[in-house]
């Protein structure tokens, strides 16, 4: 049964959870003029106008959704992503909105920690990406790798989703349950659909004009309940959801979503998007402790390429 | 083409590569301290940013003297701390003060959902340390010292001491790296160099390094290269009405066109420079030369293969020119005695080589056109010992049938021989060719023209000298 921990930080305050008052991080300052921050970890100094227009792109939106035929989200991605595949040649580093998502999900889970928190996690990784590491350059794979993590990272936090951690070329997030449970599942599965559409209509193309393969996903999406846990300085999370979860994605086909059967409960009537996996070649040895029974995979029926 | 990317001073560009994180540059006022630091600091800009700390040099003068150094050090960079601070200030304030300037750099961001480049390391310049430790004592001193250089360490950085005085010990011992500049002067030309006392890491295999400047940059001398290149026929350049070109432009700007008609040339070669540094001098003179239809005489070395400078020219000149107006007077090897190449080595003596000389001067001249003659003077004087009083009249001899026939002599000598004084006596102009610390240099002794390092050029497909002037 799914019991949702109510996290002190994300219950009262909105996004960007009041982080500009955190001294351990900011010190409000004026530069040339300008009113803004001085992030003491980073040693950079953001101006006030520049953290809104970051809070403004990355807070949740209900709303969101990527449409094929919505240019202007499109066209705004499509910029982003060119500008960061231009300094392909550099010696380059994680944008400060990408740090700035690492820290508010690091200050989340710390500000819980070894608690019990349930939550909806989403794996996604790329397909065959070790073709892609064996044939293209170290300079150019790790620029593909960056801008498809800033991408999928500003999708997690329009979603209401914070990442977890980055391995290379997949990604682990969150997704905090407070009160609606079905919300946040719903969340998670439009946020699986975005990061598809999103690389099918802004991410390959720009690949494509950059001379890069063009790539594609796979999905898995489970809720549950996991342990906040400290491995080193970094908090993360452990238990038996994110290790289903792990076991899932791989069923999906590229560009494809696969969701545990606790997610698919949850789901009401968008669980008609889904249908079960009857191959036994494809089942997934386990069996689930809610139900007693064998541990029953979704795949969607809608293939996003 | 030698910038000093290229060559010798590697070893200072790979000493700032492998970690290290302070140098010493030592020397007086106008050693060049302050352009070898900017120049080492131009090869470090991908991953430094560069400051230099200054007492005197406003950010504006910074670039008027050292245009090239705007690219890489904004204005902003270049900290000024006044003469008045330096006069009225204690000098811990001053320490501290320019730690906090330093330190007091803001990076803003710029676009948040841009990768952000790798952020860069600080490379200092201290113009000014001599005047903040001036009043201290030597446990103050050694406490600066240590600071300063920690906080090159603290930000991973780099930082470079400026200094006039000779005694540094405390802070020689202190920091990875140790080199002095200095000036020299050999026969009244300035030299400069570079004097590598300690680099950590590195073996120092040469410890000097000659140097000059050029636009402003600091140059390393190299020893002596030859640079290869496609073949390309030689391309004559004209004569003037009183010069003769010596075949290679850069050397005819440097002599004001050419060489005089009825100029006697004296060269003086030091023992130890590369035999081969004579060719390129000579080889474009003598194709001008041909190519012009005028003669060429040359009497080769005892030692030299006269089939090896054919070799050098056939390319560049047909072969009736050759045979009408070259004669090469060596001895000969096997089956090379031709028309052109004549063996001095049938002659017994010298009187009856000499004649034979002459007729052959006599024959070239039949043409009324111009001549080179070429005469090594230390093999003729090592080949007929017993004969040195008629090799030195025949050389006072030769010099006043040049003159007045307005043709051209080049004569060669080696220190120890007694053609030297001869030649010295009797050249228009005394060249001398010598090695100083491992490079090769060409000046003038009379008259005063130029000094300048030299290597061989062969990139238009026959070699000539490249000069490197000194300054």
């Amino acid at each position: 049964m799914l019991s949702p921990t109510i996290s002190k930080i994300n219950d009262s305050l909105p996004f960007p959870f009041d982080i500009q008052n955190d001294r351990l991080r900011f010190q409000s300052t004026t530069v040339q003029n300008q009113k803004g921050y001085y992030d003491l970890v980073e040693k950079k100094f953001i101006s006030a106008q520049k953290m809104q227009e970051v809070i403004d792109e990355l807070k949740p939106d209900d709303s969101f959704e990527i449409k094929p035929d919505d240019s202007v989200i499109i066209d705004k991605m499509k910029k982003r992503i060119n500008q960061n595949l231009s300094f392909m040649q550099k010696n380059t580093r994680d944008s400060y909105s990408i740090k700035l998502l690492k820290y508010l999900s690091n200050r989340l889970l710390s500000s819980q920690s070894e608690q019990n928190m349930t939550t909806v996690i989403l794996f996604v990784d790329i397909v065959k990406s070790t073709n892609l590491a064996t044939t293209l350059p170290p300079d150019e794979m790790s620029s593909l790798i960056r801008v498809f993590s800033q991408e999928i990272s500003i999708l997690i936090s329009k979603h209401s989703g914070f990442v977890l951690k980055y391995a290379g070329d997949a990604a682990i997030a969150f997704f905090p349950i407070s009160n609606n449970a079905e919300v946040i599942c719903q969340n998670a599965i439009s946020c699986a659909k975005s990061m598809n559409l999103l690389i099918k209509h802004a991410i390959n193309p720009a690949f494509e004009k950059f001379g890069l393969p063009e790539i594609k996903i796979r999905v898995g999406v489970e809720v549950g309940n996991n342990q906040i846990v400290f491995f080193g300085p970094e908090p993360d999370l452990i238990g038996s959801t994110i290790t289903m979860t792990s076991k899932i994605y791989p069923l999906a086909d590229p560009c494809q979503i696969a969701i545990g059967e606790e997610v698919y409960k949850k789901l009401n009537g968008a669980a008609d998007h889904f249908s079960q996996i009857q191959s036994d070649s494809k089942k997934l040895p386990y069996t689930n402790s809610n139900t007693g029974k064998e541990y029953a995979v979704y795949l969607s029926k809608e293939i996003f390429s | 083409m030698m910038s000093s990317e290229y060559a010798e001073f590697s070893i200072l560009k790979k000493f700032l590569e492998i970690g290290n994180r302070s140098l010493l540059i030592k020397g007086e006022s106008g050693d060049g301290k302050k352009s070898l630091s900017l120049d080492l600091a131009r090869t470090m800009t991908k991953n430094y940013n560069i400051y230099f700390i200054t007492g005197n040099k406003k950010p504006e003068m910074m670039h008027t003297w050292y245009p090239w150094t705007k690219s890489f050090l904004p204005s902003e960079n270049i900290i000024q701390i006044s003469s008045n601070e330096l006069i009225s200030s204690d000098s811990n304030f001053l320490l501290a003060e320019m730690l906090n300037r330093i330190s007091d750099t803001v990076t803003t961001v710029d676009d948040p959902f841009v990768s952000e480049e790798v952020p860069k390391k600080p490379f200092i310049i201290l113009d000014i340390w001599d005047s903040i430790i001036t009043d201290f004592n030597p446990q103050l001193k050694m406490h600066a010292e240590k600071l300063v250089t920690s906080l090159a360490d603290k930000h991973n950085g780099f930082i470079v001491f400026l200094s006039d005085k000779e005694e540094n010990s405390s802070l020689e011992q202190l920091v990875d790296g140790v080199i002095q500049t200095a000036k020299l002067y050999v026969d009244n030309y300035m030299m400069r160099e570079i004097i590598l006392k300690k680099l950590m890491g590195m073996e120092i295999q040469t410890s000097k390094i000659p140097f000059s400047f050029k636009n402003g940059k600091l140059y390393a001398f190299s020893n002596f290269l030859h640079f290869e290149g496609e073949y390309k026929k030689f391309e004559p350049i004209p004569n003037s009405k009183n010069r003769f070109s010596t075949g290679n432009q850069s050397f005819d700007a440097k002599l004001g066109g050419g060489f005089k008609k009825g100029t006697i040339i004296g060269i003086e070669i030091d023992p130890d420079v590369d035999r081969y540094a004579f060719v390129p001098f000579l080889l474009p003179m003598v194709l001008n030369f041909l190519n012009h239809d005028n003669s060429a005489l040359i009497s080769l070395s005892s030692d030299q293969n006269a089939e090896s400078y054919l070799d050098h020219m056939s390319p560049h000149i047909d072969d009736q020119k050759l045979l009408d107006n070259l004669r090469l007077y060596c001895h000969t090897f096997g089956d090379t005695k031709s028309e052109i190449v004549l063996d001095r080595g049938e002659e017994q003596n010298f009187e009856s080589a000499h004649k034979k000389w002459l007729g052959h001067y006599q024959q070239l001249k039949e043409k009324q056109n111009s001549l080179l003659m070429l005469v090594d003077y230390s093999f003729i004087e090592l080949g007929y010992r017993s004969n040195l009083d008629d090799i030195l009249k025949a050389m006072i001899e030769n010099t006043r049938m040049i003159r007045h026939n307005k043709d051209l002599m080049i004569m060669t000598s080696r220190p120890g021989f007694q053609t030297l004084d001869v030649m010295k006596s009797a050249c228009d102009i005394h060249f001398r060719i010598f090695n100083h610390n491992g490079c090769t240099f060409i000046c003038t002794e009379k008259p005063k023209l130029f000094c300048s390092n030299i290597q061989t050029d062969s990139r238009l497909g026959f070699p000539r000298l490249q000069f490197t002037d000194i300054y």
